[in-house]
């Protein structure tokens, strides 16, 4: 009898061919339905998302050809053999807490995978095709997913020059309800940030733009104020976060206007983000007292730091989910062997846990 | 009685230093049940701390028979009750405004504070004692209950020092705060976050909080500095003398109304005004610890006045 997990991922598969084995949840338990004489295992789950489909099995015989057949017949496509990996026993279970994990992810240590995760197994447990390791198997899953996560950083950090904005915006003002946004110039990459901020509901949004209509497309969008560029930069003093898009040869604001602004604003904390190309913005601003000046290449950089901190930490998370897959294993041949050993989620001896959050 | 009292003030020094440390391992680990330890640890030392000046104050009044005691007559106990209202302000802080991370640094200033009120002996005499028994006997007698001498018996005793104390503890906190501000800032204009700064407040709340502070901090201070005038009067026969401790206290209170005045007037915000603020607590160490020093009339901590 053997564990065994049989797939393709972003890893191994181009995305065609991912989109092609991709199956949509509900789909895939009629099909497995369907097929229920067919199926040669004792214990199943599939696994399906954007960047992986995986068959985790657990058989009296081997059945990784079966696994196989099943995926071929699903692509109707015989080359995508190559594309395979297969994983078995011990192994199985460290792939699977790594997937969990989110170690395995395109993007490190990301959350999604956790849930899908957890709804493919309440599917296939709701279907009776887990027992009694299976249950044991993946709920011990989720919660290695959950131990990474909280005893490493390795879902900590942005990874969005979005999302960053907005930490960073966080940083200066506190809560952002009380906050004013005026964003100058309606292109996309204006578009994106707006759209982190407005999801914290500041208290005021305006878009400005050399033409009306298309600021009125973003700040209709976004549930903003539009305005014409002249406007917009009338209001720019009760701002408190600036972000600006617009394409000028000449910077829109000098440091001396800036510090007119200041004087209005009698100093309140500015935070502008510059994403113009070339810069709408002097960059000596951020010398400025109480002026935060962010341009995309800052943001850039901050992201790359959390993807490079977010590395740092796959050797640590590795130690853990290699320690528990160790764990279960040897839960799962005393069971085999008849003599059961106790399995507690017991997190006060993680090994080599770093337990600095970042 | 003594005893007890001395076993009180153990438990209250304990409490205190579990609280700061709590507070440090919070700093590092983040986990939110480290922040509500260390809290209810500095409650617990606050409350203790209460009945164990009570109990001094008993015992200089009804065991010793000293008329108008009050246990802040010398150095420990003034120490030790700066160190009660510093904790008693960051509470009413912490209860308004949740911040475990100003925990860190207060509580580590109070610490400073209450180790410094039973050692501060040692500073001077460190090459007469051999021993660590000598040591202990040397913080025993800092902690006893003092004889007073005439200046100091009196009822304004019982007002000025805590009004003082009072104020003070608003500008310890705002000192706490700033740095705290300072950190952000740097951060945010050096475009590096490290792991520090994810767990910091925001930049505006921090600036607003020590406004309120030294808000509150400053009328009390006015007070306190001519309730202190009148005390002048009944033991010296004036108001005020340009004596070292009335000088600084006079310029503490310059520097938090120009701290005021910045803000207010000039519309002066963020660094340049913390940075004034935590120089303001500056002047408040010296008017308070090294004016003793120079002050003859004042001196009375240092043993000077006597």
């Amino acid at each position: 009898m053997r564990l065994a997990v049989v797939g393709l991922s972003h890893h191994t598969a181009p995305l065609e061919l991912r989109e092609k084995l991709s199956f949509g949840i509900l789909e895939l338990g009629k099909f497995i339905e369907s097929q229920k004489e067919k199926i040669p295992v004792k214990e199943l789950m599939i696994l399906s998302t954007c960047n992986r489909t995986e068959i985790y099995t657990f058989a009296e015989e081997k059945c990784d050809s079966w696994a196989k057949q099943f995926l071929i017949d699903h692509s109707q496509n015989q080359q995508i053999d190559k594309f395979f990996y297969l994983k078995q026993e011990e192994e199985m279970v460290i792939h699977l807490f790594n997937v969990a994990s989110g170690l395995d992810s395109l993007v490190l240590g990301e959350n999604e995978i956790l849930k899908q995760v957890k709804d493919s197994y309440h599917l296939f447990q709701k279907s009776g095709w887990t027992g009694k390791f299976f249950n044991v198997l993946f709920q011990r899953a989720l919660y290695v997913g959950k131990l990474v996560r909280t005893h490493t950083g390795i879902s900590q950090g942005l990874l969005s020059s979005g999302s960053v904005a907005v930490s960073l915006a966080e940083k200066i003002f506190g809560d952002l309800r009380e906050s004013s946004v005026l964003i100058l110039g309606a292109g996309k990459m204006a578009g994106i940030s707006a759209r982190y901020l407005a999801s914290k509901k500041v208290k005021k949004l305006f878009v400005a733009n050399r033409t009306l209509e298309t600021a009125q497309t973003l700040a209709h969008e976004l549930h903003a104020q539009p305005l014409s560029l002249e406007e917009g930069l009338k209001r720019a003093e009760s701002a408190d976060i600036l972000i600006t898009s617009l394409s000028l040869a000449e910077p829109l604001l000098s440091k001396k206007e800036v510090q007119d602004l200041m004087k209005k604003r009698e100093n309140r904390s500015f935070f502008i983000i510059d994403i113009g190309v070339p810069r709408n913005v002097d960059p000596s601003v951020h010398d400025l007292d109480n002026v935060y000046l962010y341009n995309i290449d800052d943001l850039k950089t901050i992201v790359q730091e959390n993807i490079e901190k977010r590395s740092r930490e796959i050797e640590n998370a590795s130690i853990i989910v290699k320690e528990k897959a160790k764990e279960f294993f040897q839960w799962h041949v005393s069971v085999k062997e008849g003599a059961e050993k106790s399995l507690k989620h017991n997190s006060s001896s993680i090994p080599g846990c770093n337990q600095e959050r970042i | 009685m003594e005893t007890i009292e001395h076993y009180l003030f153990n438990l209250v020094y304990f409490c205190y230093t579990i609280s700061m440390l709590l507070y440090l391992i919070y700093a590092f680990k983040k986990r939110d049940f480290l922040g509500k330890m260390a809290f209810s640890f500095i409650l617990a030392a606050s409350f203790f701390h209460v009945f164990d000046l009570a109990l001094r104050a008993y015992i200089g009044l009804a065991v010793h028979q000293l008329k108008w005691y009050v246990p802040w007559s010398n150095w420990f106990e003034s120490f030790s009750l700066f160190s009660l209202i510093i904790g008693l302000t960051f509470i009413a802080v912490q209860l308004i405004y949740r911040l475990h991370i100003l925990g860190t640094f207060v509580t580590t200033l109070l610490w400073i504070v209450i180790s410094f009120s039973m050692t501060y002996p040692l500073f001077s005499q460190w090459k007469e004692l051999n021993g660590l028994k000598a040591v202990w006997l040397s913080v025993m007698e800092a902690r006893a209950i003092p004889h007073l001498m005439p200046a100091l018996q009196s009822v304004w005793m019982a007002i000025h020092v805590p009004m003082m104390f009072i104020a003070y503890s608003g500008f310890a906190v705002a000192f706490a705060i700033g740095i705290i501000y300072l950190i952000q800032e740097k951060e945010l204009k050096l475009k590096k976050l490290s792991g520090v700064a994810q767990s910091l407040p925001a930049l505006e709340p921090l600036d607003t909080m020590i406004y309120r502070l030294i808000g509150w901090g400053f009328p009390i201070l006015t007070l306190g500095i001519i309730l202190g005038a009148r005390w002048a009067y009944d033991a010296w026969g004036r108001y005020w003398g340009w004596d070292a401790k009335e000088t600084w206290a006079l310029i503490t209170w310059f520097t938090y109304a120009i701290y005021l005045h910045m803000r207010f007037v000039a519309h002066w915000r963020g660094r340049k005004t913390v940075i004034l603020s935590m120089i303001g607590f500056v002047v408040v160490l010296f008017t308070y610890i090294g004016v003793n020093y120079l002050s003859e009339l004042h001196g009375f901590l240092s043993g000077r006045g006597m």
